[in-house]
């Protein structure tokens, strides 16, 4: 168990830096958010990791917060790029890989912060 | 796992985080800062795992617990506000 949760720990960690690299390496947020999902996967890695201790209070928590992160890291990244999309954040690539072409299109305009009579 | 791993995993993690937060404050886009921002208190969820592996405490992973419902929060909202310009919305604009 405790080799495990060494593994388990070292596998956490490079998928890590698999994550810091991506968001210092990649161009756009489009491609940074899929880094961004290697880093939580990482973490849940760490969090899996607590089977190396022995002490049933730390697995149950440790458990308890892999699952939220599982749930809400979809979520998060799903939401951050879908408002870079809205504003019309530019591809890398200029638009070449733009299959829908709204990103050539202007956004939504923002309502006024004064309610209309 | 031993003493000397589990303080060089929580180096590693510190590293990567000084990294992150470097992205944070050079990057222009803001929608990318707001994901630095997100990865920067999940990776700080993993810190706390770390920190009860190596007490023995399940207490700081009540601190994980906050910090990844925090990040979560704190990702929504401001995703929100970059969208639409608000957080709520409101019945006039639909």
């Amino acid at each position: 168990m405790i080799v495990l949760g060494a593994a388990l720990v070292i596998v956490g960690l490079l998928l890590a830096l698999i994550a810091a690299a991506g968001l210092l390496r990649l161009q756009d947020i489009y491609l940074r958010v899929q880094a961004a999902s290697v880093g939580s996967l990482g973490v849940v890695a760490i969090l899996l990791a607590s089977v190396g201790t022995g002490n049933g209070r730390i697995i149950t928590r440790a458990l308890l917060v892999a699952t939220f992160l599982l749930l809400a890291s979809p979520v998060s990244a799903h939401a951050i790029t879908r408002a870079a999309w809205l504003r019309r954040v530019k591809l890398r690539s200029g638009g070449r890989w733009d299959e829908t072409g709204t990103l050539a299109k202007p956004p939504t305009p923002l309502p006024s912060g004064r309610p209309k009579k | 796992m031993s003493e000397i791993f589990l303080d060089a995993a929580l180096l590693a993690l510190g590293v990567f985080g000084w990294s992150v937060l470097h992205t944070v404050a050079r990057d222009v886009d803001i929608a990318t800062k707001v994901l630095a921002v997100d990865l920067l208190g999940v990776l700080l969820c993993g810190v706390a795992a770390l920190l009860a592996y190596l007490t023995g405490s399940e207490h700081y992973l009540d601190i994980g617990l906050v910090l990844a419902l925090l990040a979560f929060a704190g990702t929504l909202s401001p995703a929100q506000v970059i969208a639409t310009g608000r957080l709520f919305s409101r019945e006039e604009d639909r």
